[in-house]
C-alpha cells in the first residue's frame, strides 16, 4: 500500500483523495459524485504551492554581424545557434542581419521554440536563456556558435569559412532552485456519482437543483509506492483542459472547482436540470439493483507537479479534463448490470467505455485505454464496489441483508409502499421529496478504496515529469484512492430528489394476479453518505430478486409406455436457500391443483448457480401414462417464504407397445477395439411367446451409463438410446443386431434392455 | 464298435473339442513375415457382454515368436502376467485388456485356453456371453491394423464364450490359423481307444482265421 505522509504546515489543502462531490455531468442534475483523488500535474497553468523559485540562467552575446564578401562568385551568409545540454537552436541569414540586435531577437526567438525547457530573451546582442525547471545539481552546459555559410549549398575549397564560438557567461547555465516539474496524469475513468433505481417499472427518482457540497476523500492509498511520498492539495475555480502535455487553456463552463476547507476540494455543477433514474421494466420483479446507475467521469486528468529534486513532494492542483476526448467533461451514465455482467453492453456504450481516444498514451500492460469487464479484477468489478448492491441480482446470497448505518443514513420519509394491485384495480402512486441532509456526526467513517489504472500523456516520456513520476509512482500506472463522507459537510444549498413509487399492475387470473408480485410492500429510503443520493431498502426482506419461474413452459409431449425426461423445471431469485419443490398439494405446497400424469415424478432439486434451483420432472413410462391431456403446476417456495410457480401441459400420445415379456434378449461379449475405440457386440431378440410380434421393433438400451454412448443407435427416448429392427418376430424366431459402444472410462456396462413393438413418435 | 479306426479318432476328436468341456484351447499360429522387422503391438482383450454374464477365465500360452516384446505392457482390468509369460484374464470387469509393443518377426504363436463356470456348467440364467480378441498392429500405439481385413476394428480374430458353454471363433487374419488344441484328457482317451480298438481288430481277425 502507499505510504503518504502529509507535511504539516503545508498549505491549507491536506493530502487528498479529494473527493468533490461533482454535480453530474453537463444535463445531469443534483446529486453528488465524489471524485477520486489522483495526481495532476497541471503544465503552466496552476500555481505551484512549493513556494517561489530561481531558476538557473545564463547569457550568450552577439559580438558583431559577419559580412563575409563574395568569394568563388558565391554570396556567402551567416549562420548562428546556441546549444543547451545538447539541444540546438540555430538561425540563418542571407544577407546577413544588418545588426546585432536583430541576430540576438531572431536566435532567441528560436531558442523559444526550440529548446523547450528554458525561455529566451534578448536585449540589444546579448540573449538571456532561463530554464523553466532545473536544479542546483543540475545546472545545463551550454554554448554558442557562428559561421558562415554558403548560400549555394557547395563546397568551394578556395573559400574557407570558420565556425566560432559565441562568448557566454559560462560553461553552464548557473544558479537555479527547484522549478516546478508539471505534468498530469490520466486514470481512465473517476466515479462521479451513484443513484439508485427504485421499485416498479413506473417508479422513478428524480435529482434537480444545483449544489455544492463538501467532501472529504483520504489519499493514504493514493500511490502504489515503495517510499514515503508527501502530498499537498490545492484547487482552482475551473477544471481546465490538457492536451498533448499542456494546459489548453480550454475551460468548462458547467463545472468549477475549489479548496473550500484544509480537507475538502469541491466540484461544483451550475446548470439545473434534472435526471431521473426509473426502476425496472418488470414490475413484478420489484427492486432490481441491476438498474442502478453508476455515473463515470471518462476523461479526467489529474495535474500535479514536484520539484527535481524531490519527485515525492507533490501538489495537487485540483481537476481537469483531456480535451483530446471533447471539449468538456466526459461522463456517461453505466449501469449496474452492464457492469456486473448479468446485462450485456451495448455495443454504442462499449465503445465509449473504450475510450479510444487515449490509445496513444503510455499504459501498464493491458491496462489501457478502456475500460476492462465484466470479470474479476477488471475496471468494471472495481467500479461496482461503489455500490454495496451491485451483485444483488446475479448473486442474491451475497446481497446484503442489512444496512451500513455508516454509508447510509435513514432519511425522514415513512416507509415508501409497494404493492401490487387487486384484480381489477390500479397500483398506488406515492411521491415522496427527498432532501439530503447534513452528516457531520453520522457517515463521516464511512469509505471506500479502490485503485485502477492510468495512463501517462506520450509528450511527458522522456521529460523530467516522466522520470521523476516513475520515481514517485514506480511506473506501476495504478491509482488508489478512497471516497469517503465529509466529516463537516457545508451545505450551501438543497439536494433534493423527488420519488414516485408505483406498484405493479394485475393481470387477473381468477381472483388473483398473473404473475403475482410476492416481493416486500415496504421500503425504506436512505441517504448515501458517499454520494448524496437515495437508496430504497425493503422492510423486513432482502434486495435480492424475488423467487420466479417462467409463466408458460414448452416441455416436449411424452409418448405412453416411453420413459420421458429428464426436463429440467428452474427457478431464479429468492433467498438461495431452502428451496422446496412440490405439486398439487402437500405440507410443502403453497396452492392445491391437479397432479401429474401417472408415472411421472419430480427429482431431486439441484442448485444452477447463485439463487437458482432445478428440478427434473421424469417418467420411467412404466406403469404407462393412459394418453389424454394433463395440465398441472409446479410450485416453489424458499427459506423466506417467497413463492413462484409454474404451469405445465402436456398430451400423452399413445406410443408403442412394451413387449419385453415376450423375448429373450441375450448378447454376446464385448469385444475391445482400439482402432475405433468402440466395444463390439451382437444383442439377440427372440420371440419366445406364441403370438407374432409386429414390427419395426425398438430396443430401448435402459440402464447405461452417463459416459457411455450406443454409438450405432437409432435415436434416443429421453436420454435412452434406442435401436430400431425395421420387421417383426413370429413366434421362435431370433434377430440379431450389432451393438457398439463408445465407452472412454472403461466402465461396465448392465443394460436393462427392453422391447417395444411400433414406432416412437 | 468303430470298424474303421481314423474315423472314429476323428469323431472323438470332434466331440472332445466342441461339447462343453472343462477347458477350451486354441492353438493361434500367425504368418508375419510381410511385418517382418514392424515395432508394431499386440492387444489380447477378454470382457463381458452388457447384460448378466457368467463367470470365465482365459489364459494365453506358451507365446512363441521370432520378434521381441518390447517396453511395459498396458495391463487393465484382471489382467495378470507379461508376455512371452502366461498371461491370465477374467471377465470380472468390463474391460479387461492387454496390450504390448512388438516388434515383428517372422512368425508367431500362442494358445488361447478358456475355462471356467460359463464354459464348464452353463447356469441358463446369464444373458451375456464373454469376448476374446486378439488385435495387431503396425505400429506401437496400436492405431494401425495389421495382418486383417477388419480394417474398422482391427480384429485379427474373436473367440466368443457362448452361452451354452460352447465357443466360436471369427478368424479375419489370412495370416493366422486357429485351430483346436485337443484336451489332454481326450487325447488319452483315445490313445487309450487306439490299443483297445486295435485289440479288438485283432481278435475279430483271430476269430475269422480260427
Amino acid at each position: 500500500m502507499p505510504q503518504i505522509r502529509v507535511i504539516e504546515g503545508q498549505k491549507k489543502v491536506r493530502a487528498p483523495g479529494f473527493l468533490a462531490l461533482v454535480p453530474v455531468l453537463i444535463g445531469r442534475s443534483t446529486f453528488w459524485a465524489q471524485v477520486p483523488a489522483a495526481f495532476l500535474l497541471g503544465l503552466a497553468v496552476f500555481a505551484c504551492s512549493a513556494g517561489a523559485q530561481t531558476p538557473a540562467t545564463g547569457t550568450v552575446s552577439i559580438p558583431s554581424v559577419l559580412n563575409y564578401p563574395i568569394c568563388a562568385g558565391v554570396p556567402w551568409g551567416d549562420f548562428w545557434g546556441v546549444t543547451v545540454n545538447g539541444v540546438t537552436a540555430q538561425i540563418s541569414d542571407y544577407p546577413p542581419p544588418s545588426t546585432t540586435a536583430i541576430v540576438a531577437q531572431q536566435l532567441a526567438a528560436k531558442i523559444n521554440s526550440t529548446i523547450t525547457f528554458v525561455t529566451a530573451s534578448a536585449s540589444q546582442n546579448v540573449i538571456t536563456i532561463t530554464t523553466k525547471a532545473t536544479g542546483s545539481a543540475t545546472n545545463y552546459p551550454f554554448s554558442g556558435y557562428f559561421g558562415p555559410y554558403q548560400i549555394d549549398g557547395n563546397f568551394h575549397p578556395g573559400c574557407t569559412g570558420f565556425l566560432g564560438g559565441l562568448p557566454t557567461s559560462g560553461p553552464t547555465l548557473t544558479g537555479g532552485m527547484d522549478a516546478p516539474v508539471q505534468g498530469y496524469i490520466n486514470p481512465k475513468y473517476m466515479i462521479v456519482g451513484l443513484t439508485y433505481a427504485p421499485p416498479g417499472s413506473q417508479s422513478s427518482a428524480t435529482y434537480t437543483n444545483s449544489v455544492s457540497v463538501g467532501n472529504t476523500t483520504t489519499i493514504n492509498s493514493s500511490f502504489t509506492n515503495q517510499t514515503s511520498v508527501s502530498v499537498s492539495v490545492t484547487a482552482q475555480g475551473k477544471i481546465p483542459a490538457f492536451a498533448d502535455g499542456k494546459a489548453t487553456g480550454t475551460y468548462t463552463n458547467t463545472y468549477g472547482q475549489t479548496s473550500s476547507t484544509s480537507n475538502t476540494v469541491t466540484v461544483t455543477k451550475t446548470t439545473q436540470v434534472s435526471d431521473k433514474t426509473s426502476g425496472p421494466t418488470n414490475s413484478v420483479v420489484g427492486l432490481n439493483h441491476d438498474f442502478d446507475i453508476i455515473w463515470l467521469w471518462l476523461n479526467p486528468v489529474l495535474p500535479l507537479s514536484f520539484p527535481p529534486t524531490n519527485p515525492n513532494a507533490i501538489t495537487w492542483s485540483g481537476f481537469g479534463y483531456d480535451a483530446n476526448d471533447q471539449p468538456g467533461l466526459d461522463i456517461l451514465p453505466v449501469f449496474v448490470g452492464w457492469l456486473n455482467g448479468d446485462i450485456p453492453v451495448p455495443s454504442n456504450v462499449a465503445a465509449v467505455l473504450a475510450r479510444t481516444w487515449a490509445s496513444s498514451y503510455t499504459w501498464g500492460p493491458n491496462t489501457g485505454p478502456g475500460l476492462t469487464g465484466p470479470g474479476l479484477n477488471t475496471d468494471f468489478s472495481t467500479i461496482l464496489q461503489a455500490d454495496p448492491f451491485g451483485q444483488c441480482t446475479p448473486m442474491p446470497t451475497s446481497c446484503p441483508t442489512t444496512v451500513d448505518s455508516t454509508r447510509f443514513t435513514l432519511s425522514d420519509n415513512q416507509n415508501v409502499v409497494y404493492e401490487q394491485a387487486p384484480p381489477g384495480g390500479q397500483p398506488i402512486t406515492q411521491t415522496y421529496q427527498l432532501q439530503y441532509t447534513n452528516t457531520s456526526t453520522q457517515g463521516q467513517g464511512t469509505s471506500t478504496t479502490q485503485s485502477q489504472a492510468y495512463g501517462l500523456d506520450v509528450s511527458f516520456s522522456g521529460g523530467l515529469f516522466g522520470s521523476g513520476i516513475s520515481t514517485a509512482f514506480k511506473t506501476s500506472n495504478t491509482l488508489t484512492w478512497t471516497t469517503s463522507a465529509n466529516t463537516s459537510i457545508t451545505n450551501t444549498g438543497t439536494s433534493t430528489a423527488l420519488a414516485s413509487i408505483t406498484g405493479p399492475a394485475c393481470t387477473p387470473s381468477g381472483n388473483s394476479c398473473s404473475p403475482a408480485y410476492t416481493g416486500p410492500v415496504e421500503f425504506e429510503i436512505y441517504q448515501d453518505n458517499q454520494y448524496g443520493t437515495f437508496m430504497f431498502f425493503p422492510v423486513n426482506g432482502t434486495t435480492s430478486a424475488p423467487l420466479a419461474m417462467p409463466t408458460s413452459s414448452s416441455l416436449p409431449n411424452p409418448s405412453s409406455g416411453l420413459p420421458y425426461g429428464p426436463q429440467l423445471l428452474t427457478a431464479t431469485g429468492g433467498s438461495g436457500t431452502g428451496y422446496t419443490w412440490c405439486v398439487q398439494s402437500g405440507a410443502q405446497c403453497v396452492q392445491s391443483g391437479p397432479p401429474m400424469p401417472p408415472g411421472f415424478s419430480l427429482s431431486s432439486k439441484s442448485s444452477c448457480g447463485n439463487a437458482c434451483t432445478q428440478i427434473a420432472l421424469s417418467s420411467t413410462g412404466t406403469p404407462p401414462a393412459p394418453v389424454g391431456s394433463y395440465n398441472f403446476t409446479v410450485q416453489v417456495t424458499d427459506s423466506v417464504g417467497g413463492f413462484a410457480a409454474q404451469p405445465v401441459s402436456m398430451n400423452i400420445a399413445q406410443g408403442p407397445l412394451n413387449v419385453t415379456g415376450q423375448v429373450a434378449i441375450t448378447s454376446s461379449g464385448l469385444a475391445y477395439s482400439r482402432v475405433s475405440q468402440t466395444f463390439n457386440g451382437t444383442v439377440t431378440i427372440k420371440n419366445i411367446g406364441i403370438t407374432a410380434i409386429g414390427g419395426p421393433l425398438q430396443v430401448l438400451f435402459f440402464g447405461l451409463p452417463g459416459n457411455v454412448t450406443l454409438t450405432n443407435a437409432t435415436g434416443n427416448v429421453s436420454t435412452t438410446p434406442y435401436m430400431t429392427i425395421p420387421g417383426g418376430l413370429a413366434p421362435g424366431q431370433t434377430v440379431s443386431v450389432p451393438v457398439q459402444f463408445k465407452n472412454p472410462l472403461n466402465n461396465s456396462i448392465n443394460l436393462t434392455p427392453s422391447i417395444y413393438s411400433g414406432r416412437i413418435n | 464298435m468303430c470298424l474303421r479306426l481314423p474315423s472314429c479318432i476323428v469323431l472323438l476328436l470332434a466331440l472332445g473339442q466342441f461339447a462343453s468341456a472343462d477347458v477350451i484351447t486354441y492353438g493361434v499360429t500367425v504368418d508375419t513375415s510381410s511385418i517382418t522387422g514392424t515395432a508394431g503391438s499386440l492387444d489380447l482383450n477378454f470382457n463381458p457382454g452388457p447384460l448378466l454374464a457368467q463367470a470365465a477365465n482365459l489364459r494365453i500360452l506358451n507365446f512363441t515368436s521370432n520378434g521381441a516384446v518390447s517396453g511395459t505392457p498396458s495391463i487393465t482390468g484382471d489382467v495378470s502376467g507379461i508376455l512371452p509369460g502366461t498371461l491370465t484374464f477374467d471377465n470380472g470387469t468390463g474391460f479387461n485388456d492387454y496390450f504390448q509393443a512388438f516388434t515383428f518377426g517372422s512368425n508367431l504363436s500362442f494358445e488361447v485356453m478358456l475355462f471356467g463356470p460359463a464354459l464348464t456348467t452353463p447356469n441358463g440364467s446369464a444373458m451375456s456371453g464373454s469376448t476374446f480378441a486378439f488385435s495387431m498392429f503396425s505400429d506401437a500405439a496400436g492405431t494401425i491394423p495389421a495382418l486383417t481385413t477388419d480394417l474398422v476394428n482391427g480384429f485379427a480374430a474373436t473367440i466368443d464364450v457362448n452361452l451354452d458353454g460352447t465357443t466360436t471363433v471369427t478368424n479375419l487374419s489370412a495370416q493366422t490359423g486357429i485351430n483346436p488344441v485337443p484336451e489332454p484328457s481326450g487325447a488319452v482317451l483315445i490313445g487309450a481307444a487306439i490299443p483297445l480298438i486295435g485289440g479288438l481288430l485283432w481278435f475279430r481277425r483271430r476269430q475269422r482265421g480260427a
